[in-house]
């Protein structure tokens, strides 16, 4: 008798027990809903239609004339933000070259501004991460003088010395660009960001003497080409 | 925070990568920095014109040099001469020797204006011409037609020689 009365009592405090337990959980469950749902109600907030401008410096071209390269283009750009998707961006740049072959010794000079206008389309669906993945379009223009210069070079026929020095010719350059890039916040206002772009060149006007060898903010003077930026972005 | 720099991270490293790839770049001169200009032979038949072998020896120089710019050719139809750098004018004397050893010249004037082609630091420049004219001196020679004033890196026939016929 006294064994089935513990039976009982037992099999009692094991039933609240586990009702309790189940109350409880119940409450966590609740106060996870609902904690869900206030992080849900916060990120769903759609984005500000004009969610601000920024700001950005180039570093590449900084590193490529630090490091003495044949050519280099320093850069910044102002962007508008709109929704967190779509980013109007104006992008103004100069670019200079002063090379001198040591194998033929002959000099290229050129530096000149130039500019790019276009769009950037951020892919990324939640827009407070910090994070962007980005894909854009731009068009840039070019107008820009250059030198050439040739030392003397001898007719192996007619033995006659030709040399060519030639200053200030003009020239001017249409181009596309298609961007891919991505980009996060570091710190508040400042963001790090790449992005590699492929070039097409769409019209080049220059010297019947001879083509301009790099086109200020296109690069090596080519019909197509790649490029890229490694930007320090200041939202204000 | 984990995921921020993980994506910092990674975006130096591609762009880091990028920068390598561009700064890899090769430089495609040009094998040959000395242009040529093109010279086939014809004559005139009686349905308009046929190619033409010439039959003697040929061999042409350069008026005012002592070089040999093509030196005893049997059997072609085409060949190639070198152009001068600087010199507006170009005089061209074709020697033809046949096998009695009799030698015939006709002197071939080429008027042209010449260019300097700057194709990149890198490569030796070139000289590129654009003729303006052609005359001839007509033992056996009939005409001498400009067919592409153009001569550069691609070669193509610049004139025709029209020979006289033997009959």
């Amino acid at each position: 008798m006294r064994l089935r009365i513990s039976r009982y009592i037992f099999i009692l405090q094991i039933s609240i027990l586990c009702w309790g337990a189940l109350g409880c959980l119940q409450g966590v469950s609740a106060q996870n809903q609902q904690a869900k749902e206030a992080v849900d109600a916060l990120t769903d907030k759609p984005a500000p239609v004009f969610a601000g401008v920024a700001v950005s410096v180039d570093l590449v071209g900084v590193a490529m004339k630090a490091m003495g390269s044949n050519f280099a283009q320093m850069e910044v750009a102002a962007r508008l933000n709109f929704k967190e998707k779509f980013f109007p961006i104006f992008e103004l740049g100069y670019g200079e070259s002063d090379f001198e072959s040591e194998e033929t010794g002959n000099v290229y000079r050129t530096k000149a501004p130039y500019f790019r206008i276009g769009m950037d389309y951020n892919f990324t669906k939640n827009w407070r991460s910090g994070n962007r993945m980005f894909a854009g379009v731009r068009y840039a223009f070019s107008s820009f003088a250059y030198d050439l210069c040739v030392p003397s070079f001898t007719d192996p026929v007619w033995n006659v010395p030709v040399a060519f020095d030639y200053r200030n010719l003009s020239g001017n350059y249409h181009w596309g660009e298609v961007v891919y890039g991505i980009e996060t916040k570091i710190w508040s206002f400042i963001r790090l960001g790449w992005d590699a772009r492929y070039k097409y060149r769409f019209k080049g006007n220059d010297s019947r003497y001879g083509t301009p060898w790099y086109v200020p903010g296109f690069g090596k003077n080519d019909t197509s080409g790649l490029g890229g930026t490694f930007k320090v972005i200041f939202d204000i | 925070m984990k995921k921020k720099f993980v994506f910092y991270i990674i975006s130096t490293v591609a762009c880091v990568g990028m920068l390598l790839f561009a700064a890899c770049s090769s430089v495609e001169c040009p094998l040959n920095n000395t242009v040529y200009s093109t010279y086939g032979f014809y004559a005139f038949t009686d349905g308009g014109e046929a190619s033409a072998s010439i039959l003697d020896t040929l061999t042409v120089k350069a008026a005012g040099t002592d070089s040999i710019l093509l030196n005893r050719v049997l059997g072609k139809s085409e060949i190639e001469l070198p152009v001068s750098y600087s010199a507006p004018v170009d005089t061209l004397i074709f020697e033809f020797t046949n096998v009695e050893q009799m030698l015939r010249r006709d002197t071939v004037w080429v008027m042209k204006e010449n260019f300097p082609h700057y194709e990149s630091p890198e490569c030796p420049a070139a000289m590129f011409h654009v003729v303006t004219g052609v005359r001839s001196t007509h033992l056996l020679i009939d005409t001498v037609q400009v067919v592409n004033p153009n001569i550069n890196y691609n070669a193509s026939e610049n004139f025709k020689i029209y020979f006289y016929t033997a009959d």
